[in-house]
């Protein structure tokens, strides 16, 4: 679990400048749709949520930039 | 006249028959008031946090800090099956919080589901007013931006004070970067909100727990909400029956009138001959033939 928060937090930092406006919305709600799965796991625990959350937050924030 | 001995200020149709059954009693004086709801707007650490409390546990080594939490959910409406009961603060669920603690599909995750269900006072906004109030969001997280008040990863949060904001509700938090370690990231923001928003008498301004339960608790005077019109009908009804019909549901924004809470009123004086108009905010009020040369000015 370690693992893959970590590897979400890389694609947080990254810089996808390569890709237009809409390819990048699109691409961060995917992200945010697999997040989703995860943080919908029956009794997971919550610190870990936490974690995920601070991700996904992280994710909304770029795509509301993105939009506006 | 009879005096009424002064035990309950509101008179509702119960304390009339309560008071005429027993009249021959004497009671003794209590300045007692029913308390005016107070509406908090928890970030969703902050939810995580009461979701830890609600299952017995303690995920902060800082014991002060879970019995701040502690005391804020005693002090909370809870759900008794579809309405709220008991409490005096409202618990509200910002669309933005929202969006963090739900799926995409707009379900709560399993895990805070318990939390949210139970407490949480969901802010719907009124279709009708989606454009304006999002408008006004907008303006308002990016002052907050320009004024480097929160960086891009953390638009988020700017959207869910500028949200709360909206409604002159305060944030309440753990992160520094919502409620600032400083006094002058929060006078910034004050200052940005007066200037989008208008003057209010408590302003509400994102703050820690331990400020607000200490707030509840001493019975400090608290923000008083604004803009409910913005909310669904459904929403609208159920803060009135929480509030046994008294809460007030104000003016929307009016961005071509700007109008400001507590702004002196705009005056302007027409003076031709004797005749004296007075204007008050393009509204005629006054239209006094003879006036004394004395009182013009």
């Amino acid at each position: 679990m370690e693992e893959l928060i970590s590897q979400f937090k890389e694609l947080v930092e990254q810089d996808f400048q390569n890709l237009s406006k809409e390819e990048q919305i699109e691409f961060y709600q995917k992200s945010i749709e697999d997040l989703d799965k995860i943080m919908d796991t029956k009794n997971i625990d919550l610190d870990i949520y936490e974690k995920l959350l601070e991700i996904k937050k992280m994710l909304l924030s770029k795509i509301y930039i993105l939009k506006e | 006249m009879k005096k009424t001995p002064s035990i309950i200020i509101n008179s509702n149709t119960e304390t009339k028959k309560f008071l005429r059954a027993n009249k021959k009693q004497k009671f003794p004086v209590q300045h007692t008031t029913e308390r005016e709801l107070v509406y908090v707007a928890p970030d969703a650490c902050i939810w995580i946090d009461l979701e830890w409390i609600g299952r017995g546990r303690s995920n902060k080594a800082i014991q002060e800090y879970m019995s701040n939490l502690n005391l804020l959910l005693r002090f909370s409406k809870a759900r008794n099956g579809e309405k709220f009961a008991k409490g005096l603060v409202v618990m509200m669920l910002m669309p933005a919080t929202r969006e963090e603690l739900s799926t995409y599909q707009g379900k709560y995750h399993d895990v805070i589901e318990r939390i949210l269900r139970k407490y949480a006072f969901v802010v719907e906004i009124d279709e009708q007013y989606e454009q304006q109030f999002k408008q006004l969001e907008s303006q308002l997280v990016k002052a907050y931006m320009e004024k480097e008040l929160f960086t891009p990863t953390q638009a988020m949060d700017a959207k869910l004070v500028a949200q709360a904001s909206i409604f002159n509700i305060p944030v309440v938090s753990r992160d520094n970067h919502i409620v600032g370690k400083e006094n002058s990231k929060i006078e910034k923001i004050k200052e940005i909100n007066k200037e989008i928003l208008g003057t209010y008498e408590h302003q509400a301004f994102p703050i820690k727990i331990k400020t607000f339960v200490s707030r509840v608790a001493k019975h400090n005077p608290s923000p008083a909400p604004d803009n409910f019109v913005y909310l669904t009908k459904g929403n609208q009804k159920e803060l009135k029956s929480m509030n046994n019909g008294k809460v007030k549901i104000s003016y929307h924004y009016d961005e071509d009138k700007k109008i400001r809470r507590k702004e002196k009123d705009k005056v302007a004086v027409e003076v031709k001959g004797d005749k004296i108009t007075v204007k008050v905010e393009n509204k005629e009020v006054k239209n006094e033939d003879k006036i004394e040369e004395k009182n013009r000015a």
